[in-house]
């Protein structure tokens, strides 16, 4: 080895430690960082737009965050309120359910066709004891426990003062110097790799907001759609159960039923006819078609396929790995991978660099 | 005070950069305020002798000023290298990558150091959608100079 490239060894494992060092040291910090920059990214189009019309960037992030700030005031005040008066509904829909039924089984479900075809089954075979199977599925104390941990959620409210004290500061800051850190990054790359970097930039950057955005844009139309046919039908609680169904879209394959879940236990436990059950599955069964056959192709796109047992296999690891917001967020993170693994092999190629 | 005297530095940069500009034929017609909203979208790189810039065949992604130096623009290096044009400070090339999506039509090194004012396709989009009135300028400007060529080519097809 000669003296200059043991001199790069040397700074080179400086510069590593120096690293290591940084993500050690802010690793509390880090969390933050990652929302920071997401939402950074998601209102950068907004302050960009804005800064067309000769409006100063510190003035417009000023006023988006004063927009956003009345916005959530209203959203505390009118919609938040609703939304917990129905989800109070809701669960106490459950909970008399579960207190003044002394014990749970099929009939009490109101679903006696099904009893019946159940018991015929158990008199062919004893040995399943479907209803005593039932029974410890729906634990009243397991139910119990799960209301019982929403409390332990606003323990930790001082954590969130804080999420919420320095997040807007970190994304105002990044919002404000963005073209001067994207600059600085750029200026300190060397000219074999400079015209390749703004090439990958480029196209990560526009596939990437492409993508994100026509997700984003898909599951709230779900949503949308799903809470107006529950409108029409005048099913209670129409709202908080559309969100649930827009939340849970995402997920492939699983999602619609899951998301559906809560809504078939508000028509099984509440004063809704149980023919209801009936018009909720087709209003569900035309949104999921609308959504796969025309806003999915239409909005995401046909090159962001996935081989359905990649994408089943892919929800699973995520749900056992984090639980429901893996299976949430599994597939659009390997899509978004994939994604960057192929503009950036692509890109590699073309400046001929591999 | 040390770091005073850097600020200081990066502004005479900024300057001389606002300055050199203004002899560039492409920027003649804007004012000193707007060539300084131009420099925030440009990036100066420097080139060391022999080095490319780019070659043949690589994606459009910016096109390039010539502030210091000599390059070349050569076709193909197999062949002993096709040599195509020389350019000289305030010379540009590069200005198809702006217009057009497909690749490198041929490569350029440095003959010599250079330094080079780089302008990616992204950030002279962005420079308009900014500017549009400064944006508009430096069109009519492109338009001239690729006009120029095509009569130029068509006199030299007539010959």
């Amino acid at each position: 080895m000669d003296r200059p490239k043991v001199i790069k060894w040397i700074l080179f494992s400086l510069t590593l430690i120096v690293c290591i060092a940084a993500v050690l040291f802010y690793k509390h910090i880090l969390s933050y960082l990652v929302v920071a920059f997401i939402i950074a990214y998601i209102l950068s189009p907004i302050i960009n737009y804005v800064e067309r019309y000769n409006i100063s960037r510190t003035v417009s992030i000023l006023s988006l965050y004063l927009i956003l700030a009345i916005l959530l005031l209203i959203l505390f005040n009118v919609i938040i309120p609703q939304l917990i008066r129905q989800g109070i509904d809701f669960s106490n829909t459950i909970k008399n359910y579960l207190t003044n039924t002394e014990t749970i089984n099929l009939q009490s479900l109101g679903l006696s066709k099904l009893q019946s075809f159940m018991e015929k089954i158990e008199t062919k075979f004893p040995a399943m004891n479907i209803d005593e199977q039932l029974k410890s599925f729906i634990d009243k104390d397991k139910i119990n426990d799960i209301i019982a941990q929403i409390p332990l959620f606003f323990k930790s409210i001082v954590n969130l003062l804080a999420f919420l004290i320095i997040v807007p500061v970190i994304v105002f800051f990044i919002l404000k110097d963005e073209r001067i850190f994207i600059r600085k990054i750029f200026s300190s790359i060397s000219n074999r790799y400079f015209e390749f970097s703004l090439h990958l930039l480029e196209e990560i950057e526009e596939s990437f907001g492409k993508f994100l955005r026509a997700l984003l844009l898909e599951n709230f139309l779900v949503a949308v759609m799903s809470i107006i046919g529950l409108l029409i039908l005048n099913i209670p609680n129409a709202i908080i159960l559309g969100l649930i169904i827009g939340l849970t879209n995402p997920i492939k394959y699983f999602g619609p039923f899951i998301g559906a879940i809560p809504t078939f236990l508000v028509i099984l436990l509440g004063p809704t006819p149980l023919i209801y059950l009936l018009y909720v599955t087709i209003v569900f069964f035309i949104v999921q078609q609308i959504d796969s056959l025309i806003l999915f192709p239409w909005l995401v796109g046909k090159s962001m396929k996935m081989h359905p047992l990649w994408v089943l296999l892919t929800v699973i690891a995520g749900g056992y790995a984090f639980g429901i917001l893996g299976m949430l967020f599994a597939v659009p993170i390997v899509l978004l991978i994939k994604l960057v693994i192929v503009i950036s092999h692509k890109s590699l190629k073309q400046f001929e660099i591999i | 005070m040390k770091v005073r005297k850097e600020n200081q530095s990066i502004k005479n940069e900024e300057k001389e950069l606002v300055k050199f500009l203004a002899k560039v034929y492409l920027f003649k017609s804007l004012s000193k305020n707007e060539r300084k909203n131009l420099t925030k979208y440009i990036y100066v790189r420097k080139f060391k002798k022999d080095e490319i810039v780019f070659k043949k065949g690589y994606p459009n992604v910016a096109f390039y000023i010539v502030k210091e130096g000599h390059l070349k623009v050569y076709l193909d290096e197999s062949k002993g290298g096709l040599h195509v044009n020389e350019l000289k400070p305030l010379d540009f090339f590069g200005e198809i990558s702006l217009f057009v999506e497909e690749a490198r039509t041929a490569s350029v090194a440095a003959i010599e150091d250079s330094v080079l004012l780089a302008i990616s396709k992204k950030d002279l989009e962005d420079f308009i959608a900014h500017f549009p009135r400064t944006g508009i300028k430096v069109l009519y400007k492109f338009g001239e100079i690729l006009c120029s060529h095509i009569t130029r080519l068509n006199q030299k097809l007539n010959e």
